[in-house]
Formats: C-alpha cells, sequence, structure tokens
C-alpha cells in the first residue's frame, strides 16, 4: 500500500504537524470550563475571521504573519476575553525580537522560566493523543473556523451529521451520541491544514527545535521480572540427559558420525542455555543470540535427518562445512601476519582444530548457506516454519544489530511530549529485557525429545524435564492473571 | 580543552548571544525593557542543558578562570589583559544574566534604575567581548542558571551572618525583633568583629557605626532608605555572604576558579575561607593570585601589545602554571604567606613577562 500511492501518499501527524498552530486554542480550552472556553473561543474566531478575511485557519503561523495593526487588534480580543497569562507561555517560543506584538502583550517576566515551560509541557501532553475529548475539542473549533469562512460544505445526506456537530459544545463528552461525532469531526479536521494548502513548514521546524532544547527528558524505563524458577534444577536434569547422550556415544559407537555431529549440535545448544542460567542472563541481550543459536540449531538437527538417505556423507559434509569456515579465517590470520596474542581469536589454536582430522589442504572453503539453502528454506523442509516465523527474524536482528533490537535493548524512550517520543542511550543499562528463560527450555525441550525419537532417552529423564516446563508454564500464567 | 566539538557549540552560543544583545542594546531604554531582558534569559533557559555539558567537560584540568563577583569585565581599560593572564581559560559570568535575576527583588527605584544602567552598560561590553575576544574569553551564565540552589547559599549565609553575634542562640527573628538600629546591632557584635566587616570598596577606616551611615547615606540601596538599619545591615552582610557562597559553591560544582576583582567578594570569601577543609587550599590559592594579578597589573605595560598574541605568549611561556610553582617552592603555605612578599614575588613574575611582551611588539 505504501508503494502503490508513490510521492502522493504524505504522512501528516496531529501532534508533529497541527498541533503547534493550534497550542493557543488548546490554552485557552484548558484555563476554562469547556462550555465557557468554547464560547470565548467563538467570539476570538468571528473577530478572527473579520479582522483578516484572508487568514484560512486559526493558526498561529499566519496570526503573527498578520500586520502588525491586526495582530494587536487580534491580541487585545484575545484579552478581552480571556485574560493575558492564558498564553503567557507561549512567549517562551515567540519572544520580543521576533514577534514583539504578541510578546509585549503576553509576557510576565513574574512567571518563572520553568513555570511558563512547565504549562507548555502539560498543554502539549494534554492535547498530544489526536482521539482524546481535549484534542477532539481544539479540532472541532478548527471546523467552526471554517464554517465561519463558508469553506465547510457538507453533503445533503449528511443532515445527521452537520445536527451533530451543532450540538457538539453543549453535550458532555460521556454523552452516547458524542461516539459518533466524535470521529467525524476528527476524520474531517485531519485533512483541513493540507487543503487550505498552508505553508509553514518552517513554523513547525522552528516550534520543535525551541521546545525540544528547553526541557528534560522524561525518560521510561521498561524492567520485566528477573526468572524466579530454579533454573539451576532445569539444567540439572539436562545435565543428567547429556551424561546419558555422552556415556552411550562413548560405549556404543564412538566413531560414529551421526551421534557426534547430532550430540555435538545438542550440546552447543545445552551449553549456551546453561550460559544463560549460570550467569543469570534471562533478560540480556545476550541471550536473544541464544534463542536464535538453538531454534537454528533444532532446524538443522531435523534437516540433517531428513537429508540423510538422500547423501550418505551428510554428517561428513556438515562438519567440514564448518571446519571450512574455521580454515578461512585461519588462511586470513596468516596473510595479515599480525599479533593475535591478546585476542580471543587464536589463529594458532584455529589451525590445531582444523588440521584435526584431515590436512587442511585438503579442506574446501564454502561461504554460502550450508547445503545451499537458508535457514528460513531448511525450517520450511523440516515442518517448524512456525517456529522460524516467531523466533528468527527477532533474534537476527539481535546478531546483526538491526535497529529494532537496539531500540528495544539499548535506548530509553522518552514520555516528554516535548521530545516527541525520541530515544536516548540507556548509559546506565536500566532497561531490563523480557525473559528468555521460558523459551529456552521450551525448545531446548524440543531438542532433547527429537533426540529421543531416534536415541530414546530414559523415561524418568525425560518425565522430569516434561514436568519442568509444565511448571514453569504455570508459573507464567499465574504470572501474567495477576 | 581538547574537545573541538564541544568547543565549536560554545563559539555557536558565544555568536548567537551576541545576536540577541545587538537587537536588545537599542530597547533597553524604551518601556520595552522588561521584554527585551525577558528574552536575554530565555536565550540562556533554552540552552542550559548545552551549558552544562560545557562546564561538566571542557574546564576538567581546573585552569579556567571565570570573572565573577563583578558587573562587567572592562576591555576599554584593558581588564582582559590581566584575566587572561592567570589559567587556560577564561570564562565570565555574564553580569547581565545576574542583574536581570535581581531586578524583581528590588523595592528602591533608585536602586532599580542604577540596576538598569548597569544592564546596558555590560551589555555594550559583551558585544564587545564577543566581537573581539569569543576565542579567548566567553560568556555563560553560570549562577543564573544554578540559581534555585540558592536555598542553600541562603541558610548558609544567614549562619554566617548570626555567627557574628555574641549570642549564640541567636535566630533570624531574635534578631529582627532585637535589633532596630545600627547601634543596636553594633552593641551585639562579638569582640572585634567589627574590623572584619567590611561594607564597600572605598570604605575609610572607622567605627561600623559611621561606616554604616556613611554607606547608607551615599548608596543606593535595593530596600527603601526608610527601613530601619538593622534589617538594612543585615540585608547588606547576608547578601555579601550569599555572594561569596554562591561563587564557592560554582567553582566546586564545576571545576571553575573565580577570579575576583572587587574586594568585597574577596574579603567575605576569606571569611568563610577559615572553616574550610583543607583539600581546598588550592582553590583559594588560585582565587588569591587571581586576586592579587587584578589589583597590581600594570596594563600601561601592555597597551600596545595585540591581545591573541598576549594570550599565546602566556600558553607558550606558561606562565600561570609557572607562577604558582614559583610561588609553592616560595611559601611553605602560599595561602598563609605575607601579603607584601606574595604580592612582590608575583610583581617580579609579572614584570619577566611585560619585558618578553615588550619585545613581541618589537618583532
Amino acid at each position: 500500500m505504501n508503494n502503490a500511492m508513490g510521492d502522493r501518499l504524505v504522512l501528516v501527524s496531529w501532534m508533529r504537524d497541527r498541533l503547534p498552530e493550534y497550542l493557543w486554542i488548546a490554552l485557552i480550552i484548558d484555563k476554562y470550563d469547556r462550555t465557557k472556553a468554547l464560547e470565548k473561543l467563538y467570539l476570538i474566531f468571528k473577530q478572527l475571521s473579520e479582522i483578516d478575511k484572508e487568514i484560512p485557519l486559526p493558526v498561529f503561523s499566519q496570526i503573527l504573519q498578520m500586520e502588525d495593526i491586526n495582530q494587536k487588534m487580534f491580541f487585545d480580543c484575545v484579552i478581552e476575553y480571556t485574560d493575558k497569562d492564558v498564553l503567557a507561555p507561549l512567549t517562551l517560543l515567540y519572544h520580543y525580537s521576533e514577534y514583539p506584538i504578541f510578546s509585549k502583550l503576553f509576557c510576565n517576566p513574574k512567571l518563572t522560566m520553568l513555570y511558563r515551560q512547565k504549562q507548555l509541557n502539560e498543554i502539549l501532553r494534554k492535547s498530544n493523543p489526536h482521539q482524546s475529548n481535549f484534542a477532539t475539542d481544539i479540532r472541532f473549533l478548527v471546523l467552526f473556523f471554517l464554517n465561519l469562512k463558508n469553506k465547510l460544505i457538507f453533503n445533503s445526506s449528511m443532515k445527521d451529521s452537520i445536527e451533530g456537530l451543532s450540538r457538539y459544545p453543549y453535550l458532555s463528552h460521556d454523552d452516547e451520541e458524542m461516539r459518533s461525532i466524535r470521529p467525524f469531526i476528527r476524520s474531517s479536521e485531519s485533512m483541513s491544514m493540507e487543503m487550505s494548502e498552508i505553508n509553514n513548514k518552517e513554523f513547525l521546524q522552528d516550534f520543535w527545535v525551541k521546545i525540544s532544547i528547553m526541557s528534560e527528558c522524561e525518560l521510561y524505563v521498561m524492567n520485566f521480572p528477573e526468572e524466579k524458577s530454579n533454573t539451576s534444577e532445569y539444567i540439572e536434569l539436562v545435565e543428567n540427559i547429556f551424561k546419558y547422550f555422552s556415556d552411550l556415544f562413548v560405549a556404543i559407537a564412538p566413531l560414529d558420525k551421526k551421534m557426534l555431529v547430532l550430540f555435538g549440535i545438542a550440546t552447543y545448544s545445552y551449553k549456551r542455555v546453561r550460559e544463560i542460567s549460570d550467569f543469570k542472563m534471562f533478560n540480556s541481550i545476550s541471550a536473544r543470540s541464544t534463542v536464535r543459536v538453538i531454534v537454528e540449531n533444532f532446524i538443522m538437527m531435523k534437516y540433517l535427518i531428513l537429508q540423510e538417505p538422500l547423501k550418505s556423507h551428510i554428517w561428513d559434509d556438515f562438519q567440514e562445512y564448518g571446519i571450512g569456515l574455521y580454515k578461512a579465517v585461519v588462511a586470513r590470520s596468516r596473510d595479515k601476519n599480525k599479533d593475535y596474542s591478546n585476542s580471543h581469536i587464536d589463529p594458532v589454536y584455529l589451525e590445531i582444530l582444523v588440521n584435526h582430522h584431515k590436512n587442511e589442504e585438503f579442506i574446501d572453503i564454502d561461504t554460502s548457506y550450508f547445503d545451499k539453502q537458508n535457514i528460513r528454506d531448511k525450517a520450511i523442509a523440516v515442518n517448524e516454519k512456525d517456529l522460524w516465523d516467531h523466533f528468527y527474524d527477532y533474534g537476527s536482528s539481535y546478531e546483526h544489530g538491526l535497529w529494532g533490537s537496539i531500540v528495544e535493548s539499548s535506548l530509553l524512550m522518552c514520555d516528554n511530549p516535548s521530545h516527541q517520543g525520541h530515544y536516548i542511550p540507556d548509559v546506565y543499562n536500566q532497561q531490563r529485557l523480557k525473559n528468555i528463560w521460558f523459551d529456552c527450555v521450551m525448545i531446548m525441550n524440543k531438542t532433547l525429545m527429537y533426540l529421543n525419537d531416534i536415541y530414546e532417552i530414559p523415561v524418568e529423564l525425560l518425565e522430569k524435564i516434561k514436568n519442568y516446563e509444565q511448571q514453569l508454564s504455570q508459573i507464567s500464567t499465574i504470572e501474567i492473571t495477576e | 580543552m581538547n574537545n573541538s566539538y564541544l568547543k565549536s557549540q560554545l563559539l555557536k552560543l558565544q555568536n548567537e548571544y551576541c545576536d540577541i544583545l545587538k537587537i536588545s542594546k537599542g530597547k533597553l531604554t524604551t518601556e520595552d525593557f522588561p521584554f527585551v531582558i525577558d528574552e536575554i534569559n530565555l536565550f540562556w533557559f533554552s540552552n542550559r542543558s548545552l551549558i552544562e555539558l560545557i562546564l561538566n567537560n571542557l574546564y576538567n584540568d581546573y585552569n579556567c578562570f571565570v570573572h565573577t563577583g563583578a558587573s562587567f569585565l572592562d576591555v576599554d581599560n584593558l581588564e582582559h589583559f590581566p584575566f587572561a593572564t592567570i589559567g587556560t581559560n577564561h570564562l565570565i559570568d555574564d553580569p547581565v544574566a545576574n542583574f536581570s535575576d535581581t531586578m524583581p527583588h528590588v523595592l528602591n527605584d533608585d536602586f532599580r534604575k542604577r540596576l538598569k544602567g548597569q544592564i546596558i552598560l555590560t551589555t555594550e561590553q559583551n558585544i564587545k567581548i564577543i566581537e573581539n575576544y569569543s576565542e579567548i574569553i566567553q560568556i555563560l551564565p553560570i549562577r543564573f542558571l544554578n540559581s534555585s540552589d540558592r536555598t542553600m547559599s541562603q541558610t548558609g549565609a544567614e549562619k554566617a551572618f548570626l555567627g557574628l553575634f555574641k549570642d549564640e542562640k541567636l535566630t533570624m527573628n531574635d534578631y529582627f525583633k532585637k535589633y532596630n538600629n545600627i547601634e543596636d546591632v553594633s552593641n551585639g557584635l562579638r569582640e572585634h568583629i567589627e574590623d572584619l566587616i567590611s561594607l564597600s570598596e572605598y570604605e575609610e577606616e572607622g567605627s561600623l557605626i559611621i561606616r554604616f551611615k556613611k554607606f547608607v547615606s551615599e548608596n543606593a540601596l535595593s530596600l527603601p532608605k526608610d527601613t530601619n538599619g538593622a534589617v538594612l545591615f543585615s540585608s547588606l552582610i547576608i547578601g555579601y555572604f550569599m555572594q561569596a557562597f554562591d561563587i564557592l559553591f560554582v567553582s566546586l560544582k564545576y571545576p571553575l576558579n573565580p577570579y575576583l576583582r572587587y574586594p568585597i567578594p574577596f574579603h567575605y570569601i576569606h571569611l568563610l575561607a577559615s572553616s574550610m577543609p583543607a583539600h581546598l587550599d588550592d582553590l583559594l590559592l588560585k582565587i588569591k593570585i587571581a586576586y592579587t594579578i587584578h589589583k597590581i597589573f600594570d596594563t600601561d605595560k601592555v597597551k600596545d601589545v595585540n591581545f591573541e598574541c598576549y594570550y599565546k605568549l602566556l600558553q607558550n611561556n606558561n606562565f600561570s602554571s609557572n607562577l604558582i610553582k614559583v610561588l609553592k617552592q616560595h611559601f611553605d603555605n602560599p595561602n598563609q604567606a605575607p601579603i607584601k612578599e606574595f604580592n612582590k614575588l608575583i610583581e617580579d613574575e609579572l614584570c619577566k613577562l611585560y619585558e618578553i611582551a615588550g619585545k613581541e611588539i618589537l618583532k
């Protein structure tokens, strides 16, 4: 849909693109009882439309561009119907050297800067939600102004809507009828600025630059709860299973490549999950990488089994593929001939691993996907697309440091309406992500159940990990209910 | 300063401030004065986060001096030369912001008029400084932006004031009830305290009562002149103590050294210094050196010297750090050194500097 409209699709925001023009109206509505405020604004609008017949909308940018004499007349009228201090907060943005008429009439130096800035922020916060009753009142007044200028034309079939509009100021927002009037007002107002062809980009930019540097951030921290269950208990259960696997492998077929690869992949998953428990990383960024990799490992195991009948060397191929990538690392470090003694990547050690079973000259380097298929296609092939859909792209975002994961994990959202919901770096590591333990256990158990289908784990060991997962899901259900 | 990005932001701020001052200059004498001042204050208020960032990050070598406790840096009388002589970075605590902060609290019309006059003069000086010397001297509203911390300095100042009296349990309420005039106050002070109380820069010697009465008759005060003497006295002395506390708080909050040209804030800071912890010795020494340099610097010796060249000379010769080294080598405790010897040593170093500066002109 976004592409279909091309350049004609222009996103216009109430908060960013229209509210700054109507903040003066918001300040007046906020000051008085609703009906009284609307009545005052009627009178002010009537005067405005008479003072400047060309002004298309009651937008502040146009008001401030009126000739001095008209500005004075208009603002005197505002003072007549309201109070000098009502618009005083706006003197923080529209000050003497640029807007002397406005400033001289409304600037009250006795009102501190902080007070005025707080007032501005509060009114911005109140008016910001575009579907709120308060914002709808403002938007209604815009339509009223258009009506004064005879620019509001309705189809004769819209009789109910027109009548609703005329009753709007006198109905309470709790009135049932308002549920149909308010959406009509909002949808009618939403195009008003575009239709009036008001060019106010500079005004809006100026507004946001000025208002944003004036106030402090109000940071919002996501602090999901830590894991409460006994994770060591689970690790011990899984450890027992892997002890069994290890004994099985050594006792029965220590040279069996299939067993080696399957147990190797599963052990890698187990060690990743174990790190989460040992170092209490349940809410961490690194934990998301673990979930992604144990999903990938599970899919890979199933894929290898699927391919086995077609490719008898699949187990060798898988090992050689991985070792080939290590060979590439070793070769590159040899070419560069640097000192890596302080690096965690030790080419000398890796060289030993690479040459352990076969001289590296006989090992190919393949930098494409294993078996020329990406993980998504593999997931489809083994009927685990749902698993891939839910976990993989999300984890990939963390793995590659893409913006979604950065926003979720490393930036704090600011709740200050003047800052347009910006983010600032989470310097003190306050953000705590949602706990991944349940997912880790679920996927680890899937892995073990799959291995059970091939190698049959002792029932009592299997039952224990199933019970653990069940108890964990019950704890999670209770937490959600609370 | 080796953070060029932050420095460029600081210089940008100076230029923007200069633009506002130029627009405001012509309007300060009109009835639009309050709106003009509001706009100046608004400029600083809007940029307070940036200023805080600058103050916290650009001067961590403890070698920045801030010209404070005064109306303005009189560049027409070459006061920027002695100011630049000590330290590697130089700030002026914007007097315009400080004055405008004081205005709403002033009840005396005469005083208000004088304050307005000061604002106008200072605005002109600020424009000159920014246009000609902004690479070396920058103007920031340091105490103005920390004015919300005044409760602490007010409490401290009142305590220091009450500490001058014999009655150790005296409170401010008691003071206003018991004392009605300067004679009452004089009788209530501890022994020898009168000699420590300084009222103005140019007062002659004499009893506190005579000096006070002369001061009231010759100076514009922030309170109406018919206010009782005890109230006037407390307002004056607490004001001086508050200024001293403000200066000290700012110096401790940021790594800044106050450059004081007037004896009053210097005097009251030293009155407070006796109760300060020893690790502030370095700060007090720098305050003393700066004050001395201002007092004894001979601007005639540099009147033909280009200011930028003079500043480069100071930096290339590490004049400031060498001076402090010399003082520390010569005196066990430079803060307690006899004034004449202390001043003489600084004067000798300055003479060497004048000579080098003189040679630079001939080049």
